[in-house]
């Protein structure tokens, strides 16, 4: 199916209110001395990294586009317009995103391009814009392929998908505690999503949700916030550069270099791509699973709880 | 939106942004005041290594420690700060201390500002360090 239908590219319209609610969140840090961090250099990086995301996707989004089009020409069926289905494609949509978001930490591959947007040590509304310019190149485009199979049209699938990276842009801060309780146990919060930001062991691969928490809780993915563990933003290994070309690529020069090492099969460099990031071929690598029982042999109270469910002292 | 709206829109807000961070003071670095607060830092980046041996530069911005996997630099980056083992760096001697390079491109170069005396000890230190690894 041919037919035309266009909404508003909402990610550009958003640019002025997150200009000045990133202004509102520097005051309120300046003026109440709580409610998070802010620095110059680290910020000026998430900024420039949020701008080189828009022209990333000005040059590469043809690929994802040509891909969405032929296969709405494929599909017999077209769901239309109303606003029930906008809703019901959002939903979905947002499950799309749980999933990508989490072979962005699972699979090397696409965490070459996600690791940029944890690789600030702050979290504030700057951090939400540290966005990668290689999303293009991890191909999870295909995660979107059944939307629009469904009947999706693949510019209300593009549309829903903006709003998703709209709303994610709030919960990016320490100002804001706790949401209520209802709100909470339905909705990614700010609490929920400085978990996902954490290099704590605890706060490891958990809560990948973009809108709805209720996945990450779904698929046995939710730790909440502990209220004795402050959140430790960043990497386990923490990058040394604010050049937003380093960070943009770095993981990627990563890669590079571990398939160029001597001596490797090619079911090796395969690895290299697919296992979770810390993998080696040695078996010297890292993991979440290693870093949490190297914890937990270390803080045997911890054993049991919240992000250590599986782990025995 | 137009890119002749969006484009301009973006840079003055660049600006701005820049303009109200430098205004509200997060253009401070960090600095180590003393070994025990170098050693927190450490601890944060590499919970389960316990240093052996720390020592701080005079100018606070940068430690060296000493653990089990071998001599580490610890800096300051912005207010954070981190880590980089140092067994495969270069080591240039400049006006200002040592310049450090390193073969990974998260962590390219570390500046660090040394009095002379400090530059003998922190080479003399590095040195024996990649010499020990070279004879394992
Ligand atoms: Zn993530
Ligand atoms: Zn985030």
């Amino acid at each position: 199916m041919t037919d035309m239908l266009i909404y508003p590219k909402v990610t550009d319209y958003a640019v002025p209110f997150f200009i000045l609610l990133i202004l509102v969140e520097i005051a309120w840090i300046t003026f109440k001395k709580r409610g998070g961090r802010y620095e110059t250099r680290d910020a000026m990086t998430s900024l420039f990294m949020g701008v080189g995301s828009v022209v990333s996707g000005i040059l590469l989004g043809f690929i994802a586009w040509n891909c969405f089009t032929f296969l709405w020409w494929l599909t017999p069926i077209n769901l239309g317009a109303s606003v029930l289905v906008v809703v019901i494609c959002f939903v979905l949509d947002d499950l799309r995103y749980y999933w990508v978001h989490r072979f962005g930490h699972r699979v090397r591959w696409v965490w070459a391009s996600h690791v940029n947007h944890h690789s600030s040590q702050h979290y504030n509304l700057t951090t939400a814009l540290r966005q990668t310019w290689t999303g293009t190149f991890t191909l999870m485009m295909v995660v979107r392929a059944p939307l629009i199979l469904l009947g999706f049209h693949p510019a209300m699938v593009l549309f829903v998908g903006g709003v998703n990276l709209i709303y994610q842009f709030w919960i990016h801060t320490e100002a804001i505690d706790k949401m209520p309780r209802w709100f909470e146990a339905v909705m990614n919060t700010p609490s929920h999503h400085r978990v996902h930001h954490g290099r704590n062991p605890r706060y490891l691969d958990a809560n990948y949700a973009g809108v709805f928490i209720i996945w990450d809780k779904m698929f046995g993915t939710f730790v909440p916030e502990v209220q004795d563990e402050k959140v430790d933003y960043g990497l386990i290994h923490n990058i040394g550069t604010f050049n937003p070309i380093r960070v943009a690529f770095h993981e990627w020069v990563a890669i590079w270099r571990d398939w160029r090492q001597p001596g490797l099969t090619w079911k090796d460099r395969w690895n290299y791509a697919v296992k979770p990031p810390g993998w080696r071929h040695d078996g010297k690598g890292g993991s979440t699973e290693l870093l949490k029982r190297r914890h937990v042999a270390r803080n045997p109270e911890t054993a049991g709880t919240p992000g250590f469910e599986d782990y025995k002292a | 939106m137009p890119l002749h709206i969006l484009a301009p829109m973006v840079v003055v807000g660049l600006i701005i942004a820049w303009g109200a961070m430098r205004f509200a003071g997060c253009s401070q670095d960090l600095r180590f005041t003393t070994v025990e607060d170098a050693r927190l830092h450490w601890l944060r980046h590499r919970p389960g290594a316990k240093p052996r041996d720390i020592i701080v530069a005079a100018d606070g911005r940068a430690a060296l420690v000493e653990v089990g996997s071998g001599l580490w630099l610890l800096r300051s980056f912005g207010i954070d700060s981190v880590i980089h083992h140092l067994g495969a760096a270069q080591v240039i001697t400049v006006k200002q201390g040592l310049t450090l390079t390193f073969p990974e491109y998260d962590d390219p170069k570390a500046r660090l500002t040394l009095t002379p005396k400090e530059c003998t000890i922190w080479q003399a230190r590095i040195n024996a360090h990649q010499q020990e690894t070279r004879n394992d």
